[in-house]
C-alpha cells in the first residue's frame, strides 16, 4: 500500500466524518428499546438452551444421515384490532396519521428540525435518512418510504398526486381507509402511516383516484421489514401465488436460526430469523433460473442474516434433480441437507461463518441425485 | 433499593450514550454512507448496549464493546438495506449528489470519498474506516472485524485500490 494513499485517505476521511452534524442522542428511544432487548435476551437465551439441548440428543441419533425437515414457522395470531384516522382540525402539527393497536394508542408526526423532517413514532424518532420523496407525479400509487419495527409495525408510504385513498388489507379481516396526509410541504410527496402489531399482518394495499380503483399490490412481509412490490390493475390476478418455505433450520454459535424464502407478485423474497427475532431480507424481483449442467449456485437474495458473533446463514438455489446437498466444513464435518421447494425453484440454507479461517466455515457443496450419485461439487465459500 | 440501582444504572448509561452517540454514529455513517441509516444503527447498537451493560460495565475497554455491537448491527442488516437503497436511489444517489451539489468545494471534497466508500463491499468499508478514521492498528481492526491481520491487510489494500480507481476521486493518482 502506497503510504501516500493512505495520507490522502486520512486527510479526506477525518472532515467527512468529524464535520457531520448530528441530531442530539434520543435517550430516552434507547433505553426504552434497551429494556426491550434485554427481555428478548433472557428469552432467547432460555430458548437456545432448550433448542441446543435437543440438537445434541437428535444429532447423536441421526448423524450422519440426512437432516429431517426444518422446523415450521409459527403461526401469527389474527387476534387483534387496529385503528388509524387521518388527522383532524384539532390534530398536531404534521400528524400523518393515529390510532390504536388493540386499544393502545400509536401515531406517526413529520417534525421539521432543522435542517430536515423527523419521524416521530409511538414515542420514538424513526430516521429519516437524507431523502425526503419529493413531488410525486409519476411510478406507482403508493411508494414504501419507511418501516420501523419499535414495538409495532409502522409503515410510513409516499402516495402519488392522482391518489385520494389507500385501503390497507389485513390478515384479521380488517380493511384500514387511509388518506394521503401533505405533511411535509406541498412540495413534497403525500404520506400515509399505519401500524400492524406485526408487518406480516398485511395482506394488500389498494389505491383509489376521483375515478375509482387505480389499482392494488401484495407486498412482501417479513419479520422485521415490509416492502411494497408490483402493482396490478383492478381485477388483475395477483401471481404467482404467494408461497413461503423454510429452506433450512438449525442451532449454530447457540442461536437457533431458520431462513425463509417466499415467491409471489414482488418476485422473490428472503428473510433469515435468529432465535425467533428476525434477522437480515433482501427481495429480488428476478430470480434466473440455473443453466443446463449447474446444480448450485448462491442465493444472494436469501441470506446474509448474522447468527451471533461471527455466523451467517447462506442459501443456495440448486437444480431440480438435486435430492440432497452436502456440506463439509473446514475442519472436514459433513451435513447433508435437502433442497426445499418454493415458487417452482428449489433452495437449500445453512449455517456457516463470517470468517472464512473458522473450522466451522463451510468450503464444499457436493450434489447428489436421488441414487446418490454425484452430480457435482464445489466450493461454497462466501466471496470475500 | 432496586429502584436506586435502576436509577443509577440508568444515569452512568445516560452518560454513556450522550459521551459516545457523535462517535458511533459518524462511525455508523462511514459504514453506511447515509446518515438517517447511521443514526438508526448507532440507536440500535446503544439499545443493545444496555442489554449488556453488566457486562460493558466491567469490559477493560468498552469502546471496543461498543463498536463490535455497531458492526454486528451494521452486519445483520446491510444486506436488507442494501436493496433498500436500491429501491429508493438511497444509496450513494440521492444522498451522494445531495452533497456532491453542494457549491463549497469542502463538502464536494466529503461528498466524493462518502460515494467512493460506497463503492467498496461492506467488509472493505468497515476496514477502511476503522483503520484510517479512527486510526485503529491492523491488530485492533482484526480483532474487531473476528478475522487476521493478513486479511485486514488484503481487506485494506483491495479497498484502496478500488479508491484510487474511483470516478470520485480519480485525482489521487495526480495529486
Amino acid at each position: 500500500m502506497m503510504p501516500d494513499t493512505e495520507q490522502q485517505l486520512r486527510a479526506r476521511l477525518g472532515p467527512a466524518l468529524d464535520e457531520l452534524q448530528l441530531r442530539p442522542a434520543p435517550l430516552a428511544a434507547i433505553v426504552r428499546d434497551g429494556r426491550k432487548a434485554k427481555v428478548r435476551k433472557r428469552i432467547s437465551l432460555a430458548a437456545s438452551l432448550a433448542a441446543g439441548a435437543a440438537v445434541v440428543t437428535a444429532a447423536a441419533l441421526t448423524l450422519p444421515s440426512v437432516l429431517s425437515g426444518p422446523a415450521p414457522a409459527p403461526p401469527l395470531s389474527t387476534h387483534y384490532h387496529v385503528t388509524a384516522n387521518s388527522p383532524g382540525p384539532l390534530s398536531p402539527p404534521g400528524q400523518i396519521a393515529s390510532g390504536k393497536i388493540n386499544g393502545v394508542a400509536w401515531s406517526v408526526r413529520a417534525k421539521f428540525e432543522r435542517p430536515d423532517y423527523f419521524f416521530t413514532g409511538i414515542g420514538t424518532f424513526i430516521p429519516q435518512g437524507t431523502s425526503l420523496p419529493g413531488r410525486y407525479t409519476t411510478g406507482d400509487p403508493v411508494d414504501g418510504f419507511l418501516t420501523a419495527l419499535a414495538g409495532t409495525a409502522i409503515q410510513l408510504d409516499a402516495v402519488r398526486a392522482d391518489v385520494t385513498l389507500v385501503r390497507v388489507g389485513l390478515t384479521n379481516g380488517q380493511v384500514l381507509s387511509l388518506r394521503p396526509v401533505a405533511a411535509i410541504g406541498a412540495g413534497n410527496a403525500r404520506l400515509i402511516a399505519f401500524a400492524t402489531p406485526d408487518f406480516r399482518d398485511v395482506l394488500s394495499l389498494t389505491a383509489f383516484g376521483k375515478q375509482g380503483e387505480i389499482g392494488y399490490e401484495i407486498p412482501w412481509t417479513g419479520h422485521t421489514w415490509f416492502m411494497v412490490g408490483q402493482w396490478l390493475k383492478p381485477g388483475q390476478p395477483a401471481l404467482p401465488r404467494p408461497q413461503t418455505a423454510v429452506t433450512g433450520s438449525g442451532t449454530a454459535f447457540g442461536h437457533s436460526w431458520r431462513q425463509l424464502v417466499s415467491s409471489g407478485p414482488w418476485g422473490w423474497c428472503g428473510e433469515g430469523d435468529i432465535d425467533g427475532g428476525g434477522g437480515a431480507g433482501v427481495c429480488a424481483a428476478v430470480l434466473p433460473a440455473l443453466r443446463p449442467g449447474v446444480y448450485y449456485q448462491d442465493a444472494g437474495f436469501a441470506g446474509g442474516s448474522v447468527i451471533g458473533k461471527s455466523g451467517l446463514i447462506m442459501s443456495a438455489q440448486v437444480a431440480d434433480s438435486v435430492a440432497v446437498i452436502e456440506f463439509t466444513t473446514r475442519s472436514g464435518q459433513h451435513t447433508w441437507v435437502r433442497p426445499r421447494r418454493v415458487g417452482g425453484r428449489a433452495f437449500v440454507s445453512f449455517a456457516s461463518t463470517t470468517d472464512a479461517k473458522a473450522p466451522q466455515t463451510v468450503i464444499r457443496w457436493a450434489a447428489y441425485d436421488g441414487h446418490h450419485h454425484l452430480l457435482g461439487s464445489g466450493s461454497a465459500e462466501q466471496a470475500p | 433499593m432496586e429502584r436506586d440501582g435502576s436509577g443509577s444504572r440508568d444515569a452512568d448509561f445516560s452518560e454513556l450514550v450522550f459521551s459516545r452517540w457523535p462517535k458511533l454514529v459518524r462511525l455508523a455513517y462511514g459504514f453506511t454512507g447515509d446518515v438517517g441509516l447511521a443514526e438508526d444503527l448507532a440507536q440500535t447498537a446503544l439499545a443493545n448496549a444496555y442489554a449488556y451493560w453488566s457486562r460493558l460495565r466491567r469490559a477493560d475497554d468498552p469502546d471496543r464493546y461498543l463498536i463490535r455491537i455497531l458492526i454486528n448491527t451494521h452486519r445483520s442488516s446491510f444486506r436488507k438495506r442494501r436493496l433498500a437503497e436500491s429501491l429508493s436511489g438511497m444509496w450513494s444517489g440521492e444522498h451522494a449528489s445531495a452533497l456532491t451539489a453542494d457549491p463549497t468545494s469542502a463538502v464536494d471534497d466529503r461528498g466524493a470519498i462518502i460515494t467512493a466508500l460506497a463503492g467498496l463491499p461492506p467488509r472493505q468499508r468497515e476496514v477502511v474506516v476503522l483503520r484510517y478514521w479512527l486510526d485503529l492498528t491492523e491488530a485492533q481492526v482484526a480483532s474487531l472485524l473476528d478475522c487476521s491481520v493478513g486479511t485486514v491487510k488484503s481487506q485494506a489494500s483491495r479497498a484502496l485500490a478500488k479508491l484510487r480507481l474511483s470516478p470520485e476521486l480519480q485525482e489521487w493518482g495526480s495529486r
